[in-house]
C-alpha cells in the first residue's frame, strides 16, 4: 500500500476510532441509541441483548395495558423463568404483528401472550418499528451499538431521552411493576383523547391479528389472546357497550378460525373502578388480580 | 442511499480501500470498479430506473461515435438531433408529462374534454435531469469539435453515471471528466485530505443547518395561513439558508468524495450571499448548471437576437433563465422563479453592469456601499425563494400577503428550540468562515493554519457540532427531485 494512502488512512481512523468510543461510552453509561419511538422498547431492545437469550418459551406482546397490567414476577414463580414482557406503550396490533414475525425466529416461544385493550385496535403502524424490524439479528444480539449510526440520532437528542424523557423502570422479565409515569391527570387527557372508536385503522389491525394468528399457529405457536379488563365509566354507555360486544366477537373469531385461544377477562364485577389508575391502566392491586387470573389461565394451556 | 446515511458511509469505505488497494493497476480497472459503484448506488434507490440511466448512456455512446465518424456534416446533425430528442424527450415525459397535461386541461377546458387527456403516476427518475445535461453536452461538444468521441464505453458510461455526481450535480462537461477517466488516478494525499474537509464541511451544511432549518421551515410554509408574520418572514430568511446549505452542501460532499477518488470535478458554488447583484449570484450559485445553460442556450440566442441591442439581451436573458426555472421542476410556482430571476437582470443590462464584478478581497474592510449591495442582493433572492418554495402561485401571494401583517412583531412558537437555536449559532459560523475563506475553494480549506493541532482542534469542534445537533429527522437533498 501507498505510503500516502497509508498515512491517509491513519489520520482517518483516529477520527473514526474517536467517533465509535464516544458512542461506546455513551452505550455503557445507559445513554441508548434511538431505535424507534418507543422509549420503553428501545429499553427492552439493550436489556434483552444483555441477558444473550436464545428462546424464550413465553412472550407476551401488547400495549402499555399488559407492561404495567401483567406481574411479571407472579407469573415467573407459576409458570418458570423463560418469560419476557415485549410489551411497550402505544404498541397496536399491526406493530405487535409485525414484530413478532421476528423475535418468532429470534427466541422460538411456544407460547404468546397477547394481552389486548380496545386502544390496541385504534392507531395506523408505528414505521419506526422497521428501523428494528430490518436489522440483522447479529445486529439485534451482538452490536446494538451499530444503531447510533443506523438511524442517526444526534448526540443532543439521546441525551434529552435519557435525561429529560421519562424512563420506565423495567424489571427482569421487561414489566413494570412500578408506578406509571407522568400523573394521572395526564394519562386521563391522553386517554380521552383516544375514545374513538373503531377508527380508520381498526380494521388494519383486526387483519394484523388474524395474520399474527394464523402465522404463530403455522409455527407450531400457540396465541394467547387476553381480553384486558377495562373501567366502568365509559363502558356503561348502552351504545359503547354494544361496539364492545361486536369488538370482542370478532376478536374471538379471528383466534377460533386460526386455532389460537381467546379469553376474556372484562368483567367490570370482578375489576372494580378503584383498581385502575385510567381507563385501561390497573394499580398494582389490579395488576395482581389480573395477573393470578392469567396464570390460572395459563396453567391448563401450558402443561 | 443519500450521502448522510449510514449505508453511503459503508459503501463509500469498501469502494475507498477497493479503488486505491485492488484496482489500482489501470485506469481501465479503476473504471470498471467506478462504474460497478456507481450502478449499484444508483441501484440502491430503485434497480428498475437503472435500465434508463444504461440505455441512455448506450444510445448517446453510439450517436457520439456517429456523430464523430461521419464525414457528412448532415448525419452528424441527424445524430445530434436523434440525441437530443432522447435525451430531452425522456426529461419531458418523466419530469413534464402530468404538469403539460394537468397545464393544458386547467387552460383549455373544453378543447381538452374532447380528447382522453390524462395525467399519469410517473415516478421521476433520481438524477435524470443532470445525466441527461451531461449527455447533451457530450454530443453538442462533439458536434463542435470541442472534444472527441470516446470509442471506450467503460469509459463514457462512468462519466454519465459518475456517482459522487449523479444525483443532483455538479454537472460535469466532458472536457473535464473524459480526460481524468482515461487516465489512471494516483492516490494524492494532498487531494485526499482537502475532498475529507470539503466532505466534513459539507456534512455540517447539511446535517446542522439544513435539516434543522427544514423542520421550522416545513411547518410554517404548510401552516402559513395560521403563521404570525414574524414567522413566515423567519423562514423566509432559513429557507435561503436552508436551500444554500442543502445544496452546497450536497455539492461539496460530491466534490469531496470525488477528491477522494482522485478526480477533480466543476465547482457549484462560490459564496452566493456574497453577491453584489444578480448577475454576481447567478456566477456564484449552482455555477454548473448555470454555465451550461450560458454556453448552449444563452450564447446561442444573443448571438440570434445580438441586432436588436440591448433588447436582445433582455430576451436572451429572460428566455434563459425562465428555462433555469422550469429545469427545476414541473410547476409554475419554479417558472415564475427563473422569470423573475430574469427581470432582475434588466437594471443591469440597460445600466451596462452585466459583466461587473464586485470585488471583496481579503483583508479589505467591507464598506457599507457593498454591505448594503449584499444585503440587497440577499433580499431579491430569498423574496424568489418564497414562490420559489411554495406549492402554488396562490400560496406564495397569500404568504406575502401575510408577512405584511401586524403579526409581524408577534413572538414565534418554536417546537424544536434547541435544534432551531443551533442551526442559528451555525449559520453563523458558516457565514463567518465562508466569509473568510472567500477566496477559497470551500471554507475548510485551511492549509494556511500551519499548524496541525489547530486544523485538528477545527475539525474536532466540527465533528462535534454534527454529533450533537444534526436534526431529528434527515431529510433527503432538496435537489434530488429535480
Amino acid at each position: 500500500m501507498d505510503g500516502e494512502l497509508k498515512h491517509f488512512l491513519f489520520k482517518t481512523s483516529l477520527f473514526v476510532v474517536g467517533i465509535f468510543v464516544l458512542f461506546e461510552v455513551f452505550f455503557q453509561m445507559g445513554i441508548y441509541p434511538i431505535i424507534t419511538n418507543s422509549q420503553v422498547f428501545d429499553q427492552k431492545v439493550v436489556a434483552l441483548q444483555k441477558r444473550h437469550l436464545k428462546s424464550i418459551k413465553l412472550i407476551a406482546i401488547g400495549s402499555s395495558a399488559p407492561l404495567y397490567g401483567l406481574d411479571d414476577s407472579i407469573i415467573v414463580s407459576h409458570m418458570g423463568p423463560s418469560f419476557y414482557n415485549l410489551s411497550s406503550w402505544s404498541m397496536q396490533i399491526t406493530d405487535s404483528r409485525d414484530l413478532m414475525l421476528n423475535w418468532q425466529k429470534m427466541y422460538h416461544p411456544k407460547y404468546v401472550l397477547l394481552c389486548s385493550v380496545l386502544s390496541d385496535f385504534r392507531q395506523p403502524t408505528d414505521t419506526s418499528y422497521e428501523n428494528y424490524i430490518q436489522t440483522s439479528d447479529v445486529i439485534k444480539n451482538s452490536f446494538p451499538e451499530f444503531y447510533y449510526f443506523k438511524d442517526y440520532h444526534s448526540v443532543s437528542q439521546l441525551l434529552r431521552r435519557r435525561y429529560i424523557d421519562v424512563l420506565a423502570v423495567l424489571d427482569r422479565w421487561g414489566g413494570n411493576p412500578g408506578p406509571l409515569p407522568y400523573g394521572p391527570k395526564e394519562w386521563k387527557n391522553w386517554n380521552e383523547k383516544e375514545d374513538k372508536f373503531p377508527t380508520e385503522y381498526t380494521n388494519g389491525n383486526y387483519k394484523a391479528l388474524d395474520s399474527l394468528a394464523s402465522f404463530l399457529h403455522h409455527r407450531q405457536v400457540t396465541l394467547i389472546f387476553v381480553q384486558m379488563p377495562m373501567s366502568n365509566s365509559r363502558t356503561n354507555e348502552a351504545t359503547f357497550r354494544a361496539t364492545l360486544e361486536k369488538h370482542f366477537d370478532r376478536c374471538h373469531k379471528i383466534l377460533e378460525q386460526n386455532h389460537g385461544i381467546y379469553i376474556n377477562h372484562y368483567d367490570p364485577a370482578v375489576f372494580s373502578d378503584s383498581v385502575f389508575y385510567d381507563k385501561v391502566h390497573l394499580y398494582k392491586k389490579g395488576a395482581t388480580l389480573f395477573t393470578n387470573l392469567v396464570v390460572q389461565d395459563l396453567k391448563t394451556i401450558i402443561k | 442511499m443519500i450521502f448522510t446515511s449510514s449505508q453511503f458511509v459503508i459503501f463509500i469505505s469498501v469502494f475507498f480501500l477497493l479503488y486505491w488497494v485492488v484496482f489500482n493497476r489501470s485506469y481501465k480497472l479503476q473504471n470498471i470498479l467506478l462504474l460497478a459503484g456507481s450502478y449499484t448506488f444508483y441501484a440502491y434507490w430503485d434497480w428498475r430506473f437503472l435500465f434508463l440511466l444504461i440505455c441512455s448512456s448506450a444510445v448517446n455512446y453510439f450517436l457520439g461515435l456517429g456523430i464523430s465518424k461521419s464525414a457528412k456534416e448532415k448525419y452528424r446533425v441527424v445524430y445530434l438531433w436523434l440525441g437530443m430528442l432522447q435525451g430531452l424527450g425522456c426529461l419531458l415525459f418523466f419530469k413534464y408529462f402530468n404538469f403539460f397535461v394537468g397545464s393544458f386541461k386547467n387552460a383549455f377546458p373544453l378543447i381538452s374534454g374532447r380528447f382522453d387527456l390524462h395525467t399519469l403516476n410517473i415516478i421521476l427518475p433520481l438524477g435524470i435531469s443532470f445525466y441527461t445535461f451531461r449527455t447533451i453536452s457530450y454530443l453538442l461538444d462533439i458536434k463542435s469539435m470541442k472534444v472527441k468521441a470516446t470509442s471506450d464505453w467503460v469509459v463514457f458510461f462512468s462519466y454519465v453515471s459518475f456517482f459522487p455526481c449523479l444525483l443532483a450535480g455538479p454537472i460535469d462537461r466532458p472536457k473535464t471528466l473524459i480526460p481524468q477517466l482515461e487516465t489512471k488516478r494516483k492516490f494524492n494525499y494532498l487531494q485526499a485530505s482537502d475532498g475529507m474537509r470539503q466532505v466534513l464541511w459539507g456534512v455540517f451544511k447539511k446535517m446542522v443547518i439544513a435539516d434543522n432549518c427544514a423542520a421550522f421551515t416545513n411547518h410554517v410554509f404548510d401552516h402559513y395561513k395560521t403563521s404570525p408574520a414574524s414567522a413566515l418572514l423567519l423562514a423566509a430568511f432559513l429557507y435561503t439558508i436552508q436551500i444554500y446549505a442543502d445544496f452546497s452542501g450536497y455539492s461539496d460532499i460530491a466534490i469531496g468524495v470525488s477528491n477522494l477518488i482522485g478526480f477533480k470535478v466543476t465547482r457549484n458554488f462560490n459564496f452566493p450571499f456574497f453577491s453584489q447583484n444578480i448577475a454576481d449570484f447567478w456566477r456564484r450559485w449552482n455555477i454548473s448548471l448555470t454555465s451550461w445553460l450560458t454556453d448552449y442556450v444563452f450564447t446561442p440566442l444573443s448571438i440570434y437576437f445580438r441586432d436588436y441591442g440591448k433588447m436582445g439581451l433582455v430576451i436572451s436573458i429572460l428566455i434563459n433563465f425562465t428555462l433555469i426555472g422550469i429545469w427545476h421542476g414541473a410547476n409554475w410556482t419554479f417558472i415564475i422563479f427563473g422569470f423573475l430571476h430574469g427581470c432582475y437582470y434588466i437594471p443591469l443590462i440597460i445600466g451596462g453592469k452585466l459583466n461587473k464584478k464586485g470585488k471583496l478581497l481579503i483583508g479589505e474592510r467591507l464598506s457599507l456601499t457593498t454591505l448594503l449591495k449584499i444585503t440587497g442582493t440577499f433580499l431579491l433572492v430569498m423574496f424568489t425563494f418564497v414562490i420559489f418554495r411554495s406549492d402554488s402561485i396562490r400560496q406564495a401571494f397569500e404568504y406575502f400577503e401575510r408577512i405584511f401583517s401586524l403579526s409581524l412583531f408577534s413572538t414565534i412558537e418554536i417546537k424544536e428550540k434547541v435544534n432551531l437555536f443551533a442551526a442559528l449559532i451555525c449559520i453563523v459560523i458558516m457565514l463567518w468562515a465562508e466569509w473568510r475563506q472567500r477566496d477559497k475553494q470551500h471554507a475548510l480549506q485551511i492549509d494556511s493554519i500551519p499548524n496541525s493541532s489547530s486544523r485538528a482542534f477545527i475539525y474536532v469542534v466540527l465533528i462535534v457540532l454534527v454529533l450533537c445537533f444534526s436534526a431529528t429527522k434527515n431529510t433527503d437533498f432538496i435537489y434530488f427531485k429535480f
